[in-house]
């Protein structure tokens, strides 16, 4: 017995949709809480759709022109139109700070994607030309934020310009070519204007082909930790604001400034003062390319750190050294002593002795490398023992809580009551213009989002 | 050719179908290989050099009654030169007393040098004291310390790469005003003066 069911818009729009690419992705609603070190692909991409909604909407208020008034002394640059959308401009303020810390998230959740697909070693199973075009989206992403905190257009992203067009034109025979397309022919103007069009398109256009050979096809959506994710980023934006820096002007000297976080690895190596070229082309490359290769070096099928070693040796040393020199990079002389002990002496802290910085470079590599290998070999020690294998398999319990559905109603209702109560705070920071106050409020109800619905897809199992 | 295949149809002559292959990989090439100059697009609009322009950057007669109020004995003034709203073409005027009357006006010494560090073109400032080397232009990005007379590299990445000074100002002072004029390099902005070419002494109209 069939009834034969009426045709709703819905179902004739679902028809037509089989049409599309879009059919061809298979997202993956999680019915319940799962590993969030397993989609942190999809968090990053999540975070990089919210990059581009709050930056094409600061675009409509920054304007990268320049203008030099030699007589006057006035400089007029892209850092008042930031001061504007920052100061003047009604939410302006949140949308940069959210702008800004999604860029320093985004990077960040790149880089623990990269190092879970590396540890668990998702890089095989015919996931090889996945990692490679991964390790290049990492590449554009730091090239993306380093384009962005440029715009500004304060001492420290004047200084990084110059870095950058410094280190291109390092390059041998290729450098001026190279120069000239990421920075233009070198004043201050065309380089803000080249890479305000890598930035606000180039790249991200880049990163969305990319994505399309990047992007498996099954993607896991867990909207609660997503929604937690932006919370998180939305609340660290209010406690840690982003100052505007100070405003560069070719008619004052420039501050001592520190890169973004993410740049002071290379940063401090350029700071041995050894070829440009050599520490900050060659080295970076050198690295970009044995993180490319890496799938390539392993022909073991398992996953155990004994099936590996040398893969997990070289993740590890690149972690290792990548934390130790970030670090270092914020310090002077020695990774102990800060950066800025009095103002006006900073400048003598910034010279790193070349020998040492590379003998410490290689004993990280030495130390991580045994460590690796001596762990390996206890492993493989441990599992060649009788009955080793039935323990290691019986490791992980796989019981699953139940609560009680009254008490997931109470804290349903406790949560709807917070979210409310959170809502009315946020609007009252909106109207006596406490915008900070209003960021962690409003990451205080994403979160809170993710939580209820959570409950929400708990109860509908 | 060796045959690696081991068969005897690697002599065969060529077949229509790998001609057409050919013709069809040759033709992608051209559309590439004549679209590939459009990159130059990216270098843009030259910056305006103007040369022999002469921009006034000060008055020595108000600049040395400075130096005669400051303990230190050294005054400096960044000034823009060539007229272009150009990072590199910023530059810093440096009058120092000298009592022993070995500077370029006896008592006074005038100089001025372009802030484009020779390293990696962050801009040099002035600082009063350096603890090893006294009054010197440093970097502030990595640390490259310049003498102030010449502004050879003392310490840091241009000293340890051996680098050049970094290049002079010409300056034209008019004796009866005072007035300090800019009017060339000597050196190249970002590459720096060559080490075996002189510093050069204002000149005195």
């Amino acid at each position: 017995m069939t009834v034969k069911k009426k045709l709703t818009l819905i179902d004739w729009i679902k028809d037509r949709m089989e049409r599309m690419l879009f059919n061809g992705v298979k997202f993956i609603i999680p019915k319940r809480a799962t590993n969030p070190l397993s989609f942190l692909g999809m968090l990053t991409f999540m975070d990089f759709l919210l990059l581009g909604i709050t930056g094409a909407l600061l675009t409509i208020y920054y304007t990268p022109t320049i203008e030099l008034n030699i007589a006057n002394k006035t400089f007029v640059s892209p850092w008042d139109s930031v001061k504007t959308i920052n100061d003047v401009i009604a939410f302006g303020y949140i949308l940069r700070n959210i702008h800004y810390h999604a860029s320093n998230a985004m990077v960040l959740l790149a880089l623990l994607h990269l190092s879970y697909q590396l540890f668990s070693g998702r890089y095989k199973l015919k996931n090889e030309l996945i990692w490679v075009t991964g390790v290049i989206f990492g590449l554009v992403t730091i090239l993306e934020a380093y384009s962005g905190y440029d715009l500004i257009v304060n001492v420290r992203a004047q200084l990084a310009m110059n870095v950058g067009r410094g280190l291109a034109l390092s390059t041998p025979y290729l450098g001026d070519m190279i120069a000239e397309l990421l920075f233009g022919p070198g004043s201050l103007s065309s380089m803000v204007l080249h890479l305000y069009a890598f930035h606000i398109f180039l790249l991200p256009f880049i990163m969305v082909l990319l994505a399309i050979f990047h992007f498996p096809r099954n993607l896991t959506l867990d909207i609660p930790m997503v929604s937690i994710i932006f919370g998180i980023i939305f609340i660290i934006a209010g406690m840690y604001p982003i100052e505007l820096g100070v405003k560069f002007s070719p008619f004052y000297p420039a501050p001592v400034t520190v890169p973004e976080w993410y740049l002071t690895a290379l940063y401090a190596f350029l700071r041995t003062g050894l070829s440009p070229f050599i520490v900050g082309v060659l080295i970076p490359t050198l690295y970009i390319v044995i993180a490319a290769i890496i799938p390539f070096l392993d022909k073991s099928r398992g996953f155990k750190i004994s099936d590996r070693p040398l893969v997990i040796a070289i993740g590890v040393t690149g972690l290792v050294q990548f934390a130790f020199f970030t670090i270092w990079g914020f310090q002077g002389t020695y990774p102990w002593i800060p950066l800025m002990p009095l103002p006006g002496q900073e400048t003598e802290l910034l010279f790193l002795d070349p020998i040492t910085t590379f003998a410490v470079w290689g004993a990280l590599i030495i130390i991580c490398t045994i460590a690796v290998y001596a762990y390996a070999h206890n492993q493989k020690r441990k599992l060649s023992k009788p009955g080793a294998h039935s323990k290691i398999m019986n490791g992980g319990s796989d019981k699953t809580k139940t609560i009680s559905p009254n008490r997931i109603l109470i804290g349903l209702v406790s949560l709807i009551t917070l979210q409310i109560f959170l809502t009315i705070i946020t609007f009252i920071a909106y109207l006596i213009n406490l915008q900070q106050v209003a960021l962690i409020t409003l990451g205080g109800i994403l979160i809170t989002f993710g939580v209820i619905y959570h409950f929400y897809r708990l109860m509908s199992t | 050719m060796v045959n690696i295949m081991g068969s005897e149809q690697s002599k065969e002559r060529i077949t229509r179908r790998s001609f057409v292959k050919m013709v069809i990989i040759a033709s992608s090439a051209l559309v590439i290989g004549a679209f590939t100059p459009l990159g130059l697009y990216f270098k843009g609009q030259a910056a305006l050099v103007q040369n022999n322009t002469e921009v006034k950057i000060g008055n020595l007669y108000d600049l040395e009654k400075q130096v005669d109020q400051s303990s230190s004995g050294i005054v400096t003034s960044i000034f823009i030169y060539p007229p272009e709203p150009d990072v590199y073409y910023t530059n810093i005027l440096i009058v120092r007393r000298t009592p022993d009357g070995s500077g370029d006006l006896g008592n006074y010494d005038v100089k001025a040098f372009n802030r484009t560090c020779v390293h990696l073109q962050c801009l040099v400032n002035f600082n009063p004291n350096n603890p090893e080397f006294g009054a010197v232009l440093q970097c502030p990005c990595h640390g490259s310390v310049y003498r102030l007379t010449d502004a050879l590299p003392l310490a840091g990445p241009a000293k340890l790469l051996n680098l050049n000074p970094l290049p002079q100002v010409i300056l034209k002072i008019v004796k009866a005003t005072g007035d300090i004029y800019a009017i060339g390099f000597n050196g190249k902005i970002v590459l720096g003066r060559p080490k075996d070419q002189p510093i050069q002494k204002p000149i005195l109209v």
